[in-house]
């Protein structure tokens, strides 16, 4: 049931929550609010299209984009710019939903695992609009699609945390534990799974007990995967590597291998879709800066940033002190891997595990790279971040491809341990979306040259059949006008003929 | 003895059959030369390099008639890699030929356009649609932003827009450095 001898992370560190901390691990669930908004951009940044207008009434669980449905029953009252949650700061298309206080969802009906088809799950799954849980919101009906083309997967369900400030997952574990072990032994069995393993950090003691115990009372065959609580454990590509040996670079899906690596959150909601209940909530962390005092919401998707803080003051003291102190921001993710957004009706996403709140530690003044290799040692997919930063710096992509940018995870564990205060991570990122720029400009320009090779080539014809047409015309006109003479000359020569009168 | 003979034989032959080889393809190397340049350029065709294409201008770079820095689309990144190719010293971009812009796309003015289909042959990616005294329109994802469709329209209803920086092509910005 245990499943034993797992693969040490290769670097990696052990983030200690701060003494005295205090976790809440109550679902606290948000009232109905007045407004929602639903930013019209899904997780790879495409911009979508709305199904509604302004001023349609939608009930709770309709489609109004594709992929984004209304949390609760109203009116959709506005389409404007509006902020999202995301490193950008940028604003993009909203809609607004106006809530009318029915809270009337649209009734599904009930899927069962052996009467209804493979296809009837998968588009189930779609229709509730189950996106990953995790962090990257990734559509999970196609990542599941993926698998299915592999006979007997890994299933991977990733419980893993390690950030302190977000155990949305914990708290869902220890209030939850036999519905998860429920809809996991469900995946298991509409997929074939001959290999069902939950990870799980080993310092979770109750959620880990909670599991056990349901485990037990199901008769699941789910081997519990625990792990040293090393950050960044939860990654998918190092989770992946050490459970199952196969080696990820960026870019590769798991599912490619054969291996379903899906949160333990998505999975929950995946069987509850199937029971007819939509995707438009989660659990998200609300924590202080100094991660001393951390409390689980329940949040439906589209509720303002600002009253999720509000609510979360509410119920705990502590937090309501963090948003109180001077310079108080609200930063979305954790520690490490969160960015700050201003404390606003930006909404909460599928992808927005943890807010925090308080006062942001200040920056350490930079100095110049010593070249102490620190970054390496603690790099957990065995990169040399001094030689990415010199050559992210220097604008030199292909240096940066050679020591494998595009396998950086982002995870910013070298930020932290670099003596010299460098944004090490800002810099990878900025990096991968320039090689990324670049490539999409490589990908135009190969787009343009063919389409100009064409019109230059159809350009060439045409005027080669013109001055083909043309040199026709030119020979029948001078037929014409030779055979013109001819009869002249002709006329001339009979008129010469006959004597003169 | 023999054997060693023969084996010198048999390198002669090797050798001089290696050497027709290479008589024959250098015929083909000055286009080997054209389309590596080619792949450098950034494909927009507007002809602001004073030649009618991208192609040509790497031809004429190839036969030495241009200099690298004449391409004000592709600015300092394609200088840098035509340098690299051509084993020459990077330059600056000669601004008589015109500065470096953001990404741009043409865009028309589709209530004021009159249907007369003239900036259709121009377009050199064939980005433009429309009819006669039907409305014209761009497509924007294959438009170049080479400015060739301006000058041919009677009504002016042509302009470029920047290429909208829309979420998805967002970038994470440059972090700042300590002695920035």
């Amino acid at each position: 049931m245990i499943k034993e001898s797992i693969q040490d992370l290769p670097g990696g560190l052990a983030l200690q929550t701060p003494s005295g901390a205090h976790i809440d691990s109550t679902l606290h669930a948000m009232p109905l609010q007045t407004h929602y908004y639903l930013p019209l951009v899904n997780y790879q940044r495409d911009v979508l299209q709305p199904n509604v207008s302004v001023g349609d009434k939608v009930m709770g669980g309709e489609l109004i984009a594709s992929g984004v449905i209304a949390p609760t029953s109203g009116t959709i009252t506005q389409l404007t710019h509006h902020t999202w949650p995301h490193p950008s700061l940028t604003k993009v298309k909203t809609l607004t939903l106006a809530a009318d206080g029915q809270d009337d969802f649209l009734t599904l009906p009930n899927i069962t695992l052996c009467d209804d088809s493979a296809e009837e799950k998968l588009q189930r799954i779609e229709r509730c609009s189950v996106h990953g849980l995790g962090g990257a919101g990734f559509n999970t009906a196609k990542k599941i699609q993926r698998v299915m083309e592999h006979n007997a997967p890994t299933l991977i369900v990733n419980a893993v945390e390690c950030e302190p400030g977000i155990n949305c997952d914990d708290a869902l574990i220890q209030n939850h534990s036999v519905a998860v072990i429920e809809a996991c032994d469900a995946l298991c069995k509409w997929l074939n799974v001959s290999n069902a393993l939950l990870a799980i950090e080993d310092d979770k003691t109750t959620a880990i007990e909670k599991l056990t115990q349901a485990l037990l009372a199901q008769q699941s065959t789910m081997q519990l995967a625990p792990l040293s609580a090393i950050y960044p454990s939860g990654a998918e590509s190092t989770l992946v590597q050490r459970l199952t040996g196969i080696q990820l670079t960026q870019g590769q899906p798991a599912a490619k291998f054969g291996v379903l690596c899906i949160n333990v959150a998505t999975v929950l909601a995946i069987h509850q879709a199937w029971k007819g209940l939509f995707s438009a909530q989660r659990i998200l962390s609300v924590t202080t800066q100094d991660l001393k005092h951390s409390v689980n919401l329940q949040v439906r998707f589209g509720t303002p940033i600002d009253s999720t803080v509000q609510f979360a003051a509410s119920v705990n003291p502590f937090i309501a002190k963090s948003l109180n102190e001077n310079r108080a921001s609200v930063s979305v993710g954790g520690p490490l891997s969160g960015f700050t957004q201003t404390n606003d009706s930006t909404p909460v996403m599928a992808t927005s595990n943890a807010l925090l709140v308080g006062a942001m530690p200040i920056k350490k003044p930079q100095s110049a790279c010593i070249r102490c290799t620190d970054c390496a040692t603690v790099c957990p997919v065995n990169l040399l971040p001094q030689e990415l930063y010199s050559a992210v710096s220097a604008q030199d992509t292909d240096t940066a491809q050679r020591y494998a940018l595009d396998n950086c995870i982002l995870c910013g564990c070298c930020d932290l341990v670099c003596p010299a205060n460098i944004p090490l991570t800002s810099w990878f990122q900025h990096g991968k979306d320039e090689l990324k720029h670049q490539r999409a400009a490589e990908q135009n320009a190969v787009m343009a040259k063919a389409r100009s090779e064409k019109h230059n080539t159809r350009e060439q014809q045409r005027a080669l059949d013109k001055a083909k047409a043309d040199a026709q015309r030119r020979k029948v006109a001078a037929q014409r006008s030779q055979s013109a003479i001819d009869i002249k000359a002709a006329l001339e020569r009979v008129k010469n003929k006959r004597p003169s009168s | 003895m023999l054997w060693l003979t023969l084996i010198g034989l048999a390198l002669l032959c090797t050798g001089i059959g290696y050497g027709f080889s290479r008589l024959s393809a250098s015929g083909n190397q000055s286009d080997v030369l054209v389309e590596r340049i080619n792949d450098c350029l950034p494909q927009t065709q507007c002809a602001q390099c004073n030649f009618p294409g991208c192609r040509p201008y790497a031809e004429a770079i190839a036969t030495g008639q241009a200099n690298i820095n004449q391409c004000p689309p592709g600015g300092d990144s394609t200088i840098e890699a035509l340098a690299e190719v051509l084993g020459v010293p990077v330059v600056a971009l000669n601004v008589d030929y015109g500065t470096h812009k953001e990404p741009q796309v043409a865009f028309i003015d589709e209530a004021a356009c009159i249907g007369c289909t003239l900036c259709i042959p121009p377009c050199p990616v064939d980005a433009i649609i429309g009819s006669t005294k039907l409305m014209h329109t761009v497509i924007a994802e294959d438009c170049t932003g080479c400015e060739l469709c301006i000058e041919p329209c009677p009504v002016d209803c042509i302009s470029l827009v920047p290429a909208k920086p829309e979420v998805s092509q967002w970038r994470y910005p440059k972090p700042a450095r300590a002695h920035d």
